[in-house]
């Protein structure tokens, strides 16, 4: 045991860790107790061991809990991802209910390769506060063109065997596309038709009890509006009470258009304008414009428009010619 | 380990986990950050740990990131600060042996402290200090003898203060 007093700092740290013998622990034991200076050193060594003490840790219940506190975050991913979902249907959606709307008119004929999907309310022809669906709806009732009412009338005989030739039927030969030359022009295209974009765009989108412009014999004058316009080109086929469905712009001198159609059926392209998506509050540009936008760009010198009918047969306009 | 082992290393270990970063970082927002950035770390790698092994990785966890907070008080120059006020402690004897030895604590380098808090509060082997600190059985003997010793010298004559 003598090599114990060699280092009394040694021994001392040694017993207070236990790290001796009982044999070792016990001869330093009585040393401490015997002797002043083993005592001293043991005294000074102790106070170095630290005396537990309990801390609690407040937050405990927080860390008991860990599945609700990843679940938690894992709903939060999941809810991210479920707000990015429907956003993405939400704004898919918006797109396809144009589509659709579109489809029924591709569905309707033949002319499926270039669409331009315009929504023209009431108020583009200054009829009254009526939604688009509205006006697509009255379309059919107040324009009450048919197959029956067309034959009836001696005079639009030969437009209507034009325009059944332009809608898409069952009949294979009644499916071509004959570019319908008029010998009379209409005057009303014989101006430049910004002048009628201007007047056009006067109108305003809200104004639902707006009275109808005031009529003029010629629909070239500066304040006509657009159903003098569309009087012009079917002349006898529009009435004011009534409300057009759709129209067709083809070109009468085969003329190519700047953008491509997938499969012309003939050299007379076709562009279509459904009236049910034309909304003058979210995009006023007249529909009157948006002929002339897609023909005068294309520097189509000039078209025929074709009025849609209740039965779906379609009234061709005279030729409208664009080369101002 | 399994939830149920994971709630009961929790209850055992939390208190003791909180204390020894207590006592490392002297900051109470900072040791309740180290204790659940731990057990978080635990519970991510609950399938890897097993139950016996769990308390070591708390702690070995824990004093890794004690180490990187100290790091960077020293480097804010926040230890100058800490190192001043037990000498105006022992001037005023107006504290008791509890707090001078918290404060004499804090002087020791970081493996000291951490070596004799584990020994003292947790009442670990010198193996099982080896394997927190990564240091082995020796070299923990060693830095626990200094740092006592160490600590004396700190706390001065005990009985003048007691």
């Amino acid at each position: 045991m003598k090599h114990l007093d060699k280092d009394i700092d040694w021994t001392i740290f040694e017993f207070l860790e236990g790290n001796l013998s009982s044999e070792e622990a016990q001869y330093v034991q009585e040393q401490i107790d015997s002797n002043e200076e083993w005592n001293k050193a043991h005294t000074r060594w102790k106070v170095s061991f630290l005396e537990s003490e309990h801390i609690p840790y407040p937050n405990i219940s927080e860390l008991a809990q860990p599945k609700a506190r990843f679940k938690f975050t894992r709903n939060i991913q999941w809810f991210a991802a479920a707000s990015l979902l429907i956003a993405i249907s939400w704004f898919w959606g918006i797109h396809t209910q144009k589509i659709d709307s579109s489809d029924r008119v591709s569905k309707s004929n033949s002319f499926q390769k270039h669409k331009v999907p315009l929504h023209v309310t009431h108020d583009d022809y200054g009829f009254g506060s009526h939604n688009s669906s509205d006006t697509t709806r009255q379309v059919a009732a107040t324009l009450n063109l048919t197959h029956s009412h067309l034959k009836s009338n001696p005079r639009r005989a030969p437009q209507m065997a034009s325009a059944t030739a332009l809608m898409p039927t069952s009949n294979p030969k009644k499916r071509a596309l004959p570019v319908i030359r008029r010998p009379s022009i209409p005057n009303a295209l014989a101006v430049h038709p910004s002048a009628n974009v201007a007047r056009l765009d006067s109108f305003s989108p809200t104004s639902a009890v707006r009275p109808l412009p005031p009529k003029t014999k010629n629909p070239s004058m500066p304040n006509a509006s657009i159903f003098e316009l569309l009087s012009s080109f079917f002349p006898g086929e529009i009435r004011e009470e009534a409300r057009l469905s759709w129209v067709v712009i083809q070109s009468s001198s085969g003329t190519e258009l700047p953008y491509t159609l997938a499969a012309p059926r003939s050299s007379a392209e076709s562009i279509y304008i459904d009236t049910g998506y034309f909304q003058l509050a979210e995009t006023p540009v007249p529909i009157w414009q948006q002929i002339w936008q897609r023909t005068k760009k294309g520097q189509l010198p000039a078209v025929q428009l074709a009025l849609k009918t209740q039965d779906n047969s379609w009234i061709p306009s005279m030729n409208v010619n664009l080369s101002y | 380990m399994n939830q149920e082992e994971y709630q009961q290393i929790v209850n055992d270990c939390a208190d003791a986990l909180y204390r020894f970063s207590l006592k490392n970082i002297k900051v109470i927002e900072e040791a309740k950050e180290i204790v659940q950035n731990s057990f978080e770390k635990l519970w991510i790698h609950r399938e890897k740990i097993d139950f016996q092994r769990a308390k070591s990785f708390l702690f070995t966890t824990a004093y890794r990131n004690c180490i990187d907070i100290i790091r960077k008080q020293k480097n804010e120059s926040a230890l100058d600060m800490i190192k001043s006020e037990p000498q105006q402690h022992l001037n005023t004897h107006v504290i008791g042996l509890k707090a001078l030895l918290d404060n004499a604590l804090s002087q020791l380098n970081e493996l000291q402290r951490s070596a004799i808090l584990l020994r003292d509060y947790e009442g670990y082997s010198y193996l099982e200090i080896g394997d927190i600190l990564d240091l082995n059985e020796s070299q923990v003997k060693i830095q626990i003898f200094r740092g006592r010793k160490k600590l004396q010298n700190i706390i001065g004559n005990v009985e003048d203060i007691l």
